[in-house]
């Protein structure tokens, strides 16, 4: 039974680059651990801007996983 | 003025001088409002990797995006004397030249309507998670990234 189910969504040009828009991840104790899985499969996020949103708020620096969340990878904007 | 409801602003493809035009004969009954302010951005033909751009693609996070245009509306509203505030942001294909944003502040004098206008365009490109592709002549693209 695992702990937690991770849905990670990837926007314009880090979707194009993973080949992927959303992503379902098992067993992930917060965002360090997220982001180190997904680089792992994803090389080029570790040379990419982003920002992260969780639950669809921003979010900045590690944060621990209490239930099941959804994880935005959010590139620069180009709205407006 | 409050604001109860998360307002759709996204609308699919260009957005029309007759739709704009519409949005403004339809303030023409609110007898109290003196000044509208009115801020239209268009899809530029730069010039990228020696090619002239025709068009821009545009996608969100929509979910996200409604509840921070949501939160803007209000902090505008609270810091101008609005009487209303529209905005429209394209998804989807635009082509040069055509109209992908469009801001529309109304108030009983001039000044916080044409103030608040400014700093909706600022927040918009600041904090609403759109992206776009800028397409080019030979089918490639590049991501457009804002300078603010």
């Amino acid at each position: 039974m695992p702990i937690n189910q991770i849905t990670v969504l990837f926007f314009g040009p880090l979707a194009e680059q993973a080949g992927v828009k959303t992503l379902q991840l098992v067993d992930q104790l917060d965002t360090d651990m997220l982001l180190t899985t997904l680089k792992a499969q994803y090389p080029f996020l570790g040379q990419s801007p982003y920002q992260l949103a969780m639950d669809l708020e921003i979010i900045v620096g590690n944060i621990k996983f209490e239930k099941d969340h959804t994880i935005a990878i959010l590139p620069p904007y180009a709205g407006g | 003025m409050s604001e109860h409801r998360i307002r759709n602003i996204f609308v699919q493809g260009p957005i029309s001088p007759a739709f704009i035009s519409e949005k403004i004969g339809a303030h023409a009954s609110k007898m109290n409002i003196g000044g509208h302010s009115i801020f239209l951005g268009q899809v530029r033909a730069d010039v990228k990797n020696g090619q002239v751009v025709t068009g821009i693609e545009y996608s969100c996070y929509e979910e996200m995006a409604l509840l921070i245009m949501h939160k803007i509306r209000q902090d505008i509203f609270g810091e101008y004397e609005l009487t209303c505030l529209h905005v429209y942001h394209s998804l989807g294909l635009v082509p040069t030249g055509e109209i992908s944003l469009f801001v529309f502040t109304s108030s009983v004098h001039r000044k916080p309507a044409i103030d608040a206008c400014a700093a909706m365009v600022e927040r918009i490109k600041k904090e609403l998670p759109v992206w776009g592709k800028e397409l080019l002549p030979d089918q490639s693209h590049i991501w457009k990234e804002n300078n603010i």
